[in-house]
Parts: C-alpha cells; sequence; structure tokens
C-alpha cells in the first residue's frame, strides 16, 4: 500500500469512527445527517428483519434498540439484511428481558427465519433415496436442506409470530386474540427451512426434534435406528420429503 | 430553418427512460395491465439473497423489464478496498440479469473501527485529491474485470465540506472516467443539492457549469430526484421523497442537450408514490426530452 | 435382511410413492411466491425521519433513551403477570 493509500485510509476510517462513536449533538450540521441516516437506516432495516418484534415493542423501542445494536454489532457486509443477528443477545441483557421475557425467543425465531428465507432451495434428489436399499446403512446418511434449522421455545413462539404476521404493520392484534395463542399449547420444537414455494416452519414433536438433531450431528441411519428403535422411520421420510427437507441420501 | 445536419439527426433519438423499482410496486409493475417503461432500476444488494421470494420475483421483473442494476453500498473510493464476498455477490448477480446497466457511487463506505471492518451503509464523501484518485481508479478497475463490462459511476451528495484540493468534484470524475473508460452516471439532484447546501450562488446555474465539465461520451445515465424542502440554513437531505423539481426539469434539459447517449431515470425511494404516478414522471422527462431534441433540430 | 434393512426397505417404499405423488415440476411453474421482504438497502437518505421516531420522548443524550415497550407487549406483559407466566416458567423448568 502507497503512502497516499495509507492517508486516504486514516481520513476514511477517522470519519466512520465519527460517525459511529462521536456525539455530534452538539457539533457538526453535517456529521449529524450522517449519524441520523444510519441510525434510521438500521432501524428500518432491524425492522424489516424482525417484523413481528418490531410491532410487538413498537416503534420507539425499536428506535433505541437499533441504536444500542450499532455499539454492539457493526454492519460489515454492505447488505443491510445481513446485520443483526446480536439482537436476540441484546434483549437478553437489556430491560425488556424481565417484563418480557419471550421477546428472545421471538427474536430468535425470527433471525432464524430471516436466514431460511432468503436461501436456496435445494430439490431432492429422489434417485438417491435407492441407498434405502442398499446393504450399508451404517454408511447411509441424510442431507437434509442446508437452510433448516431447528430450536425450542417455552413459549407459543409460532402462534404469536403466525398472529402477528397476519396483522397488516401498523396493527396490534386484540387483547382477545393474543391471550386465544397464549393458551394454546404448542410443541416447544420449531424446524424452519425454505421450501421450494414458501419457507416452512413446522412444530415438531420432541422424539422428532431428536431424531433431526441427530441427523445434523452426522449419526449414519444405522445409527439413528439404534439410537431411535420406536421412532417410525417410514412415515417419516415420507413427510419429510413432503416438506421438502431431504436433498439427497449419501 | 435549414435542413437538418446528418450528424445531428444520428443524434436526435430517444433514449431509454426508466423508474426505480421498489419492493412498494413489486406488484402493481408485475401487473399484466401495467403501462410499460423502458427499464426499471433496482438496487443490487436488495437481491443478494441466494433464494426466497425477492430472487423469485427478480426473475419476474427481468421477464417483463429491461433491467438496471444500481449498487448502493460498493463504495468504490474506499482504501481499504471492495470486500471480496461483496463484489462475489455483485458479480453473481450481474451475471444472472445480464442488466442493461451496471452503476454504484463516487463514495467510500468501507474501513476500519478500532481494527474492526466495518461497512458505513451509507454513501460517504471522497477528497478529491491524487491519492484517493489511485484509490478510486484501483477499485473500478478491478471490478470491470470481475464484471467483465462497464461500470458507471455516480456523483453523491455531501453533506461534509472539503477545502479545495486537487480537483473539483466534477474534474475528479471526468478524469476516473478517462483513466478506467467506466462510464459516469450524472445524479442532477445531486449536483443541485450540493450547491444549495453549501454555496451561496445561483444553483442551477453552478450545476449547468458542473455539467459542461463531464466528457459527452462517457455520461451514460442520468438520475433524476426531489428532495424534500428544508427552512434556510439547514441541510438539504438527498431523500429522494418528492418529484422532480422545476430546478431539476431545468437542468435536464441542459443534461439531454449536452449527453445524447445517457438513459434517464427517475429515482423515488422514500414517501412513494403510486406506480402509475411514477410512470407519469417518466413520462415526463420523455416529453421534455422531445421537446429538447426538437428545439436542438 | 436384518430388521433395520426391513425398516430402510420400509421407508424407501414410503419414499418412492411420496415422490411420486407430489407433483414436483408442475408445482413450480405456481405463481405460490411467499411474500418478498422489503429491501433493506436504498440510496434514499432517512437522515430527516429521525424525528418520526425520535418524539418528544426521546432525550437528545442516547444515553438517557428508556427502553420501552409499547405494541402488542402492553397486553403480552400484562397477561404473563398473571397466569401464563406461572404456566410459562413451569413448563421451562420442566423442559
Amino acid at each position: 500500500m502507497s503512502g497516499g493509500n495509507i492517508s486516504v485510509m486514516d481520513y476514511q476510517s477517522q470519519f466512520l469512527n465519527e460517525i459511529y462513536h462521536v456525539d455530534s449533538t452538539l457539533g457538526d450540521k453535517g456529521l449529524q445527517v450522517y449519524q441520523n441516516n444510519l441510525h434510521m437506516t438500521a432501524m428500518l432495516s432491524l425492522t424489516v428483519t424482525y417484523p413481528v418484534l418490531a410491532q410487538m415493542v413498537g416503534e420507539q423501542a425499536m428506535f433505541v434498540l437499533s441504536h444500542r445494536l450499532l455499539r454492539a454489532e457493526l454492519p460489515e457486509s454492505g447488505d443491510w439484511a445481513d446485520w443483526g443477528q446480536q439482537l436476540p443477545a441484546l434483549i437478553r441483557n437489556s430491560e425488556l428481558n424481565a417484563e418480557h421475557p419471550y421477546l428472545v425467543d421471538i427474536a430468535q425465531f425470527e433471525w432464524v427465519f430471516h436466514l431460511a428465507s432468503r436461501s436456496q432451495f435445494h430439490a431432492l434428489n429422489s434417485a438417491s433415496l435407492q441407498r434405502l436399499a442398499d446393504e450399508a446403512l451404517e454408511q447411509t446418511f441424510i442431507t437434509l436442506q442446508p437452510s433448516l434449522k431447528y430450536l425450542r421455545s417455552s413459549y407459543p413462539v409460532h402462534g404469536l409470530w403466525r398472529l402477528h404476521r397476519s396483522q397488516t404493520e401498523q396493527e396490534v392484534p386484540s387483547r382477545q386474540q393474543l391471550e386465544n395463542v397464549m393458551n394454546h399449547q404448542e410443541t416447544g420444537c420449531y424446524v424452519i427451512a425454505q421450501g421450494a414455494h414458501n419457507t416452512n416452519i413446522v412444530e415438531v414433536y420432541e422424539d422428532e426434534f431428536n431424531w433431526l438433531r441427530g441427523i445434523s450431528d452426522g449419526l449414519s441411519v444405522a445409527a439413528l435406528l439404534d439410537i431411535f428403535p420406536a421412532f417410525d422411520f417410514a412415515a417419516w421420510i415420507a413427510s419429510a420429503i413432503q416438506r421438502d427437507w431431504i436433498t439427497h441420501l449419501e | 430553418m435549414t435542413a437538418i445536419h446528418p450528424l445531428k439527426q444520428a443524434q436526435i433519438h430517444a433514449t431509454p427512460v426508466g423508474v426505480g423499482l421498489r419492493h412498494e410496486h413489486y406488484s402493481a409493475a408485475l401487473l399484466p395491465s401495467s403501462h410499460s417503461v423502458d427499464f426499471v432500476e433496482i438496487h443490487a444488494e436488495n437481491f443478494f439473497a441466494e433464494g426466497g421470494a425477492a430472487s423469485r420475483l427478480l426473475d419476474q421483473i427481468a421477464e417483463r423489464y429491461k433491467v438496471s442494476i444500481h449498487g448502493t453500498a460498493m463504495g468504490l473510493g474506499s482504501a481499504k478496498g471492495i470486500q471480496p464476498e461483496y463484489l462475489k455477490k455483485f458479480t453473481r448477480l450481474v451475471n444472472r440479469v445480464n442488466p442493461v446497466l451496471v452503476s454504484d457511487h463516487a463514495c467510500f463506505t468501507w474501513g476500519n473501527i478500532d481494527d474492526m471492518p466495518v461497512h458505513a451503509g451509507d454513501l460517504l464523501p471522497l477528497k478529491f485529491n491524487h491519492a484517493t484518485m489511485n484509490v478510486l481508479a484501483d477499485n473500478i478497475d478491478r471490478v470491470q474485470q470481475a464484471l467483465g463490462r462497464q461500470l458507471l459511476i455516480e456523483n453523491i451528495v455531501s453533506y461534509k465540506q472539503f477545502s479545495p484540493s486537487d480537483y473539483s468534484e466534477a474534474e475528479f470524475l471526468a478524469t476516473v472516467a478517462e483513466k478506467t473508460q467506466c462510464g459516469l452516471l450524472v445524479d442532477l439532484n445531486n449536483v443541485l443539492v450540493n450547491y444549495h447546501n453549501f454555496t451561496n450562488g445561483n444553483a442551477l446555474q453552478l450545476a449547468r457549469q458542473w455539467l459542461r465539465h463531464m466528457p459527452v461520451n462517457a455520461v451514460k445515465e442520468i438520475h433524476l430526484a426531489g428532495s424534500t424542502p428544508v427552512e434556510p440554513g439547514m441541510l438539504i437531505i438527498d431523500d429522494h421523497a418528492q418529484p422532480v423539481s422545476d430546478e431539476c426539469w431545468q437542468l435536464f434539459d441542459d443534461a439531454t442537450a449536452r449527453f445524447p447517449n445517457a438513459a434517464t431515470l427517475i429515482e423515488w425511494d422514500n414517501d412513494l408514490p403510486s406506480w402509475p404516478r411514477l410512470l407519469y414522471e417518466a413520462n415526463k422527462a420523455r416529453c421534455r426530452q422531445a421537446m429538447t431534441t426538437e428545439l436542438m433540430a | 435382511m436384518n430388521h433395520k434393512h426391513a425398516i430402510a426397505a420400509a421407508a424407501l417404499a414410503m419414499a418412492l410413492t411420496t415422490v411420486v405423488s407430489a407433483p414436483a415440476e408442475a408445482a413450480g411453474k405456481e405463481k405460490c411466491y411467499g411474500i418478498a421482504a422489503a429491501g433493506q438497502n436504498d440510496c434514499g437518505n432517512l437522515a430527516g425521519t429521525h424525528s418520526c421516531a425520535g418524539q418528544s420522548t426521546m432525550d437528545k443524550d442516547p444515553g438517557e433513551w428508556k427502553l420501552v415497550a409499547k405494541g402488542s407487549c402492553e397486553s403480552m406483559g400484562g397477561m404473563l403477570k398473571a397466569e401464563a407466566k406461572k404456566r410459562y416458567e413451569e413448563k421451562k423448568q420442566k423442559g
């Protein structure tokens, strides 16, 4: 790097530092424009990534959260959609968590959905299913959609998510609607993955959840059948194919 | 009136007029009944996702319209360089869409804070000196090579003022176009906003002079946008939230006469009007273009 | 053929039935696309919109900004304080 480049680098890094860290409320009008734009863009972006959370906490809280998050997580990819992963952790450590403990799970759920909804879908290689007829089940592995993620919650996050997503942005669900969701038992295990046409969210029971974890941990079909002898593999593989969860066997 | 000079006649042809296509207008723009427009401009990063609804939508958009890809984050003047992962996604998108034009800004976006890499999420102003020129030209070269095609570079609004340096902004852009063979995207409103914010002179007059520095054949696109008016003494924010101002239309007449190869684009990003209202703005550009070329004839 | 192979064979049979019955190719043309999230990257500068979110309760100093949840959290918080919270805490401990 030439000497000239270093001076350019210095000016640019210093300017970035001023925007991110210097208090401009009394100072430079121009710097304030850059700081306001950064903050408002961050807030808007976070509201797009976390639409349900935004409806739950309201605009003002999103304003403060985005401001705090800019300090905890620097944008670095050039695409605002990549920014915001640290929000669930930030909420967990915020004063919101005591009164609203479900928010961390909602935020986690939304981040996972956000990632899956932007991922590529891989169609099933149905020829590879023939590996099940093979002798070597110890060397046969199920490959799931790369976007497939699972999570747990003690709160009815799927119901809350659906309820808020069915409202327009400005609407807040009624107390009655919220109560209905809160009183509805969910399994507490969720699987989110990119599908052929939509990003799918499926509530599963404990046994299926553990089975999926086994697959992700790299267990062979033989090992899975050993560990989960009661699990109905045949019924599962049919439903997993319908849910677009499997890409191939290898 | 004398007969039209053959060269002039060759120049008198309608150039494409497009509009920025934003999320709010996706469905209206894809309705079979929608009026057409010569091209639509999308923001590159909004289609970086490898799958999902945006990606499928892009296929539908590209099936129906000619597409121009406008980057908002490449930061071509960044001394840190453009991040390889970003350039990879950008290149993949360009290869997939095969756009009519590809552009980004003469600004910087990448840097370090406490040795951590950071993206500005904004278009930050460059110093118009030789060292920055080298950085910008190197980055443009690299991107043009990666894309295998010409890139257009757009002038931005700056909210920060620098003491005079090696080049004026106009000279800086003209020089980089000559050095790298990149094209130029002239945002007329940005030129006006900069003069309004930082000079007391007649902004329209100054902007007309600014245009005279632009190498005629390098200018491949013109951006038109409107900013929300502010109280005297306040900085005008380039919010793309208004119809194109009268002043900007007047400058457009000059630009149309000067840059016969430039496509025109209406940029509207905030407080969006309806899709038909946006297309009306594009038609206005077309009509003014026609009047200017008629006068030239 | 051992027990595991019998299960695998049954699974294969089920899987193949599913693959045949799923109209995978035809569905590819279907306009069932989900909703594209709003673009998060734009050129329009948002600095001027600061006041909408700022409201009068926002102090100028970011350190003073209080994090108060409005929206549907207002109802949810109330609900959790009563029955539901107890129930979910119990469930959490079990889980």
